[in-house]
């Protein structure tokens, strides 16, 4: 069974270190491994095949909200998790 | 139920879960500083007590439909409180008795860790069990009484047996009656309740005797008569020093004149420590301040007469008051700076320790929102996020290469509740001096803009009169700072404004506008950072406006 790890990171930025923020992930989407860390783990994401991609946008007054998604099921551990049974 | 009673509700909760903590440490290690906290902090959650009762019978009161389920959890937030606060009353009844104790020779640290296990434990399911209703969570918190009561009766067979055996004697006559005598001064304490609730009854205000006392002795050795109107206390929650503040009508012993006076009483060190400052602030800048009529100083607390003040408080007219009125009070304010910072002017750099001040505040800020001060560092790719203490202390280091150029005597705690606008006489008036020093004036001004960025109130309105109240202080300071060729006003107002952002997060509840001040903070200490890495000079250091849109 998977263990289940996450990363969170909230802050206030100026669009340029936003930009420095994205381009590191891009890089690791380019370079086939984006790598998160905290103090106790390294949490590795392999992009590898289709993943899902949304870009979801939003104004509405003075509110403004890009949200970016990016999600996939990586196949190792779908064949790990989920052996074929053979029932009795 | 209501936001107000909800909020005291927690923050007494949470005042009385550390103050268990803080017994806990004590019973291992005694400090007598930490004694001093404890007592600090027992005066601010007896405040908290009265203040949630007001709040409970005032809602209840004020209520008409208030159906049974509503009332029942009104009366449950009262009950919960007043035995909270006898809880509280505890931990200090027994870190009074370990002063008896002999320090050399003491067990004391290791009998008691199971049952302290057990009550910390139950004291920290009461929050969420009454939040969600939870049934089988308050049964858990019930029986831990009879757990305690078995645990204590085999602490005590287990005393007596020891003593037997070693003296050959009945120990256990004699530690039963020590008991007894406990059991006995307890009702003594019970008896001083019922006394004072019969004050109560009469005044229609909770005093205790003490303080109904020293009320009386203030007024006689101040020439007034020890009969009073209109008695008007309450609990100040603004200051939040523990202090009690009260109005009241008093008349002159020889020309019977009826003034309003305000009458504040509290410990010994405070009272004493406003006094020394008010007479201070009247020799510098008379008229300023409030002044004082009467000082009584016979016991452990002590009690000030000051004059009252009939504005109102800063923070009040800037949420109601039309906009014009609240530009000319801004003004009234600005000019009274210029003139009382023109006046103690004082040559010469000051060390600044905003840094400082934010982290003897860490310990408190922890208590209330836990994942503030990480640290641990994160990682974004090849991005390295610090950890915020190791953010803090970068700053503390930098701090040193701008001092502020020159000291003005600077107010201390500025927040607008603390700041009075007449609006007749067009006058300024600052009340709670107790941390007046001579200083940086920007520490001033950022406590001033952040207490209003703080107000928890979020219709458009309010925040717009918010926003341009900080603008207007903003926009003043960048005058005077200029004036007084000032040049790294703005890098030292990120620090200090970075400090009051994160130091004002542990009066903040909801979550999400305490983070949102927090982000500030760490954004305007990570500017200030990467400013002195890219080399550039202080005096370009620039703070945007839109920081203090909400």
């Amino acid at each position: 069974m998977s263990s289940d790890k996450k990363f969170e990171y909230e802050s206030l930025q100026d669009a340029g270190s936003i930009g420095t923020f994205l381009t590191a992930i891009t890089e690791g989407m380019n370079n086939g491994r984006v790598l998160l860390s905290t103090a106790d783990e390294h949490i590795e994401f392999i992009p590898r095949g289709l993943l899902r991609f949304l870009v979801k946008a939003r104004k509405k007054g003075a509110e403004n909200k890009i949200t970016l998604k990016i999600a996939w099921n990586s196949k190792e551990e779908i064949e790990i998790a989920k052996p074929l049974t053979v029932g009795r | 139920m209501v936001e107000g009673i909800k909020e005291n509700f927690n923050f007494m909760i949470t005042e009385v879960g550390a103050q268990l903590a803080r017994m806990r440490t004590f019973i291992s290690s005694p400090q007598l500083e930490e004694l001093d906290k404890m007592m600090d902090r027992e005066a601010y959650i007896n405040n908290l007590k009265v203040i949630i009762e007001n709040q409970a019978y005032n809602y209840i009161h004020k209520t008409p439909r208030l159906d049974r389920h509503g009332l029942d959890r009104v009366r449950a937030v009262i009950a919960i409180t007043q035995n909270v606060e006898r809880i509280a009353d505890i931990c200090i009844d027994v870190v009074q008795q370990l002063l008896y104790a002999d320090a050399n020779d003491s067990h004391l640290q290791d009998e008691y860790q199971d049952m302290l296990d057990i009550i910390e434990h139950s004291f920290a399911e009461i929050l969420a069990a009454f939040k969600n209703n939870h049934l089988a969570q308050a049964l858990r918190i019930c029986r831990v009484e009879f757990v305690l009561d078995d645990m204590y009766k085999t602490i005590l067979e287990e005393k007596i047996n020891l003593f037997d055996r070693n003296h050959r004697q009945k120990a256990g006559d004699f530690i039963i009656s020590v008991f007894i005598g406990k059991y006995l001064e307890e009702i003594g304490d019970k008896l001083l309740n019922i006394g004072e609730s019969i004050i109560f009854a009469v005044c229609g205000q909770r005093i205790k005797i003490e303080q109904y006392n020293a009320l009386r002795d203030t007024l006689r050795k101040s020439g007034y008569s020890s009969k009073f109107n209109n008695l008007n206390f309450q609990a100040i929650w603004g200051s939040r020093s523990g202090c009690r503040i009260g109005r009241l009508d008093a008349s002159r012993e020889i020309s019977h004149e009826v003034q309003k006076v305000l009458y504040k009483e509290g410990s010994r060190k405070k009272i004493l420590l406003e006094k020394e400052k008010l007479e201070k602030w009247e020799e510098i800048y008379p008229g300023l301040v409030p002044k004082i009529y009467g000082h009584n100083d016979d016991a452990e607390r002590s009690s000030l007469l000051m004059e009252y003040m009939s504005g109102k408080g800063l923070d009040e007219i800037i949420s109601i008051a039309a906009w014009e009125e609240v530009e000319r009070a801004l003004w009234v304010l600005c000019r009274t700076l210029n003139g009382l910072w023109r006046k103690t002017y004082t040559v010469g750099q000051v060390n600044i320790d905003y840094m400082e001040q934010l982290k003897e505040r860490l310990g408190d800020i922890e208590q209330i929102h836990h994942d503030f001060v990480r640290r641990s560092a994160l990682g974004i790719g090849d991005i390295a996020i610090m950890p915020v203490l190791n953010l803090i202390e970068d700053c503390r280091r930098l701090q040193k290469q701008i001092p502020s150029p020159f000291a003005v005597m600077i107010h201390g705690d500025f927040n607008t509740n603390n700041i009075i606008y007449d609006y007749h006489d067009k006058n300024i008036k600052f009340i709670d001096l107790h941390r007046s020093r001579f200083y940086d004036y920007v520490q001033d001004i950022s406590i001033f803009i952040v207490s209003n960025f703080r107000v928890n109130v979020f219709d458009r309105e309010t925040r717009l009169r918010l926003r341009n109240t900080i603008k207007f202080m903003r926009a003043w300071a960048g005058q005077f700072a200029d004036h007084n060729r000032d040049r790294t006003m703005e890098a030292r107002m990120a620090l200090a404004l970075s400090r009051a952002f994160f130091t004002s997060t542990r009066f903040e509840i909801d979550k999400a506008f305490a983070r949102s001040m927090y982000m500030r903070s760490i954004y305007l200490m990570e500017k200030f950072r990467a400013h002195q890495k890219s080399g550039a000079d202080w005096t370009e250091f620039h703070i945007d406006d839109d920081l203090f849109d909400f």
